[in-house]
């Protein structure tokens, strides 16, 4: 099979843009009030050790994605109903953020469009761009990366000089104590964004043969930058905004920048932030949508991908709309009932369970991958 | 058929990407730059909207003319709450109201004496308001006097008044630019209150919404005027002058000001001009009653002296010091003493003690908060630096032994 291999440049961007996607305009970890720039620093390190686990697995069947080795741990039949599972899964996620997107945009910016245009115009970007192959979405987030790092550094430049922040705004640190935070960052935060790393078990075997050893560490690396990116864009939040109204506007970051105003010239920003609401939900979707069209392919045995990508696309359009009925229910699904009872099953229990079928079969498997390699 | 080809996607992506759904062109809009809102007798609020004339504001586009139209016009419109107000002002207008230009809202008294909650929401909730829009209350006067009030510098009023705002805070220090989350945090913060600037109108009222008010040299003018203290969302009373630049020395907020020294008996004898200054609080939370302590460092220039010293001698200067150290101590003590009498934690120590101590707040204070807080102890110190006295010397009166008959009396 030629597949298109990406380095570690390109792996780590991959993990930094998905990462920072929508999570760094949404306000994460928010129940811990002036604290949540904490609850996300949490998140992020119980999402490593998630991490750890996928990586272990990718470890043990370096050429094959999650999808794939499943089949070989548990058997065809079991290992292609867990495929299916996590192909409904990546596309239900990929549904989400295309209607979070959808959602904030509208409720932003444009008031009176219906979402399904935004939204179909946002999968028709990216079937078209996955139609031209995975190498293309990588390409285009390398030129996104700069672009969104290039904003970042800007934005927050400006901020910084315009005076905008009240550091007291952040203390008391654990003003109310640990439980709160801790109860705050869990299960939401390591599951959103930092579990949903739960992709690259399908696209790790995308790497450069060269880069394997090296790879955990790089990923580490990219959840540790996004993670602080995500924590000090949230506490820069609450210094220019306060505590309250941070974690009562759902785009803390559009609030925040909307406040720059230097020397009544350098104002009005908030369209560079609506910017990069349109850059991180394009790739988060385009990633999702991608990893449910290889794990569809593994499932049911489809040789071209390209066949199914535009049929997948609709089906993300029309549960994108379907989800919920109305904004509030949409978060507070995601919220209250996704984490609980579909990430972290997704994200933990079987992850878990893969690890402790294949310590069991070790043996048996060491003579199956040994066997299929030669 | 390869023309097809190409006409074809050519003309989808005119059809998709030329066009946006919510499409606001310019000449269908009318840019909303100020509100008022008052209550009428029923209750229903009236809200007035101040709405720029674009062609008179930039006269040059329209060929350089000008002046035969004012450059804003208000509508007026009643309704049960803000949006309702707001559609219903349709009926009156050939565009449809924007508000991302607006600059301020204008509460009036009657409003504000009541509950000042209900406006807000929208104002935050509506993604077209920008939450940099200033919030103001109209003193002496109602927000629609405000908003029909020709103003002379900048012709539109609610850009004046935001420009006042900016310009007052920053040389003079009696108000704080509050902006619409300001207010809310504010409100949300642990036993806070909104402090909400006042703004009057002086000179000729009359004259004040007419073009005239252009045309003579000493026009009626919209003027800043003290600050509104909050209990509860309703208004209670004001801080002036001194007071209301002790709330700017407590939050820190001095960025320059004059303040007058008493010198050698003559009250009026030193202007001392701020240039920087730094607030340090802190809270001792040991009794059931909190100690505060304030420790202001301001940084400062001798810019007038009207009485006859020797600037010279290093001593001199420490005794401006140690007399400019008591005229603010005495500044801030008075706006704590006001504050407290009307138990309104406007200056934001319920925050500074949760801070501290955030658990016996929630334990202990945060309940109590309106009983203890007239209660607070609160020690001011301030330790000012006086760098440098403009580019003389002593002053000429000095020189010349001109010796004040008061002064001598006194001294």
């Amino acid at each position: 099979m030629k597949t298109y291999k990406i380095d570690l440049q390109q792996y780590f961007i991959l993990i930094v843009l998905f990462e920072l996607g929508s999570a760094i305009l949404v306000g994460l970890g928010m129940d811990a009030g002036r604290d949540a720039w904490i609850a996300i620093l949490f998140g992020m390190f119980a999402g490593m050790i998630l991490f750890t686990g996928y990586f272990f697995l990718y470890k043990q069947f370096p050429e094959m994605s999650l999808t794939q080795y499943v089949q070989v741990l548990c058997g065809k039949f079991l290992g292609k109903v867990f495929g299916f599972c996590y192909m409904l899964y990546f596309l239900y996620l990929a549904s989400r953020v295309l209607r979070d997107f959808g959602s904030l945009l509208l409720s932003a910016v444009f008031v009176q469009t219906p979402i399904i245009v935004v939204n179909t115009l946002m999968i028709a970007t990216i079937v078209y761009v996955l139609k031209l192959g995975f190498e293309v979405l990588v390409r285009t987030g390398e030129i996104f990366f700069m672009l969104v790092a290039l904003l970042g550094i800007t934005l927050t430049v400006l901020v910084l000089s315009a005076d905008l922040m009240e550091y007291n705004y952040l203390l008391p640190i654990f003003g109310e104590g640990v439980i709160p935070v801790i109860k705050a960052a869990f299960p939401v935060t390591p599951t959103f964004p930092f579990g949903e790393m739960v992709v690259f078990t399908m696209l790790l075997p995308y790497l450069k043969v060269k880069n394997k050893n090296k790879a955990f560490k790089i990923g580490l690396l990219g959840m540790g930058v996004s993670g602080v990116v995500l924590s000090t864009t949230i506490a820069m939040d609450i210094a220019v905004l306060g505590g309250h109204v941070a974690t009562h506007v759902y785009f803390p970051l559009l609030a925040a920048v909307a406040k720059i105003n230097l020397g009544e010239f350098i104002q009005r920003l908030d369209a560079l932030v609506v910017f990069t609401l349109i850059i991180g939900g394009f790739f988060k979707v385009a990633v999702f949508l991608y990893v449910s069209i290889k794990a569809a392919q593994d499932v049911f045995g489809v040789k071209e991908e390209t066949s199914i990508i535009g049929p997948m696309g609709v089906v993300v359009i029309l549960s994108s709309i379907a989800i919920a009925s109305n904004y509030v229910e949409h978060i507070n699904e995601g919220l209250n009932v996704v984490p609980h009872f579909i990430h972290i099953p997704f994200q933990v229990v079987l992850p878990a369970i893969f690890i402790v079928v294949f310590l069991i079969r070790k043996k048996q498997l060491k003579h199956f991958a040994s066997s299929s390699s030669s | 058929m390869s023309f097809l080809r190409c006409f074809i996607p050519f003309s989808l992506c005119l059809l998709i990407l030329t066009g946006c759904w919510d499409q606001n062109e310019l000449d269908e809009l009318s840019i909303v730059m100020g509100i008022g809102i008052n209550l009428d007798e029923k209750g229903n609020l009236i809200v007035t909207y101040q709405i720029v004339n674009p062609t008179e504001v930039a006269p040059g586009v329209s060929g350089g003319g000008g002046g035969k139209q004012p450059v804003f016009t208000v509508y007026e419109t009643r309704g049960k709450n803000l949006m309702e107000a707001t559609r219903k002002a349709t009926k009156q207008t050939s565009r449809r109201l924007f508000f991302a230009h607006a600059r301020m809202v204008v509460f009036s008294e009657k409003l504000a004496k009541k509950n000042i909650y209900e406006a807000l929401d929208m104002m935050s909730r509506d993604p077209e308001v920008r939450s940099t829009i200033q919030v103001l209350i109209a003193r002496n006067t109602t927000p629609s006097k405000i908003l029909r009030t020709f103003t002379a510098i900048d012709k539109v009023t609610s850009d004046e008044v935001a420009a006042i705002l900016k310009i007052s805070e920053k040389n003079w220090g009696e108000n704080v630019q509050q902006d619409i989350n300001e207010v809310l945090q504010s409100i949300i913060n642990e036993g806070g209150e909104p402090l909400i600037n006042g703004i009057e109108l002086t000179g000729d009222k009359e004259l004040a919404v007419t073009a005239k008010n252009y045309e003579v040299g000493d026009p009626a003018r919209v003027k800043v005027s003290g600050m509104g203290v909050f209990k509860n969302g309703k208004l209670k009373g004001w801080l002036d002058g001194p007071e209301a630049r002790g709330i700017l020395w407590l939050r820190g907020k001095i960025a320059s000001s004059v303040v007058t020294v008493p010198c050698n008996g003559n009250k009026k004898g030193y202007a001392i001009e701020v240039v920087r200054s730094n607030t340090e609080l802190s809270a001792s939370t040991k009794g059931d009653v909190p100690t505060i302590n304030v420790e202001v460092f301001p940084e400062a220039n001798i810019a007038e002296t009207n009485c006859s010293v020797n600037l010279e001698k290093p001593s001199e200067i420490y005794k401006v010091e140690s007399k400019f150290n008591d005229v603010i101590e005495k500044e801030i003590k008075k706006t704590i003493r006001t504050a407290q009498g009307y138990n309104s934690d406007v200056i934001g120590f319920g925050e500074l003690l949760y801070r501290e101590n955030p658990k016996k707040w929630n334990s202990i204070y945060k309940k109590n908060y309106k009983r203890i807080f007239p209660e607070i102890k609160v020690k001011v110190k301030v330790d000012s630096r006086i760098r440098r006295s403009g580019i003389r010397t002593s002053p000429f009166l000095f020189e010349q032994k001109i010796v004040n008959k008061e002064e001598v009396e006194s001294s």
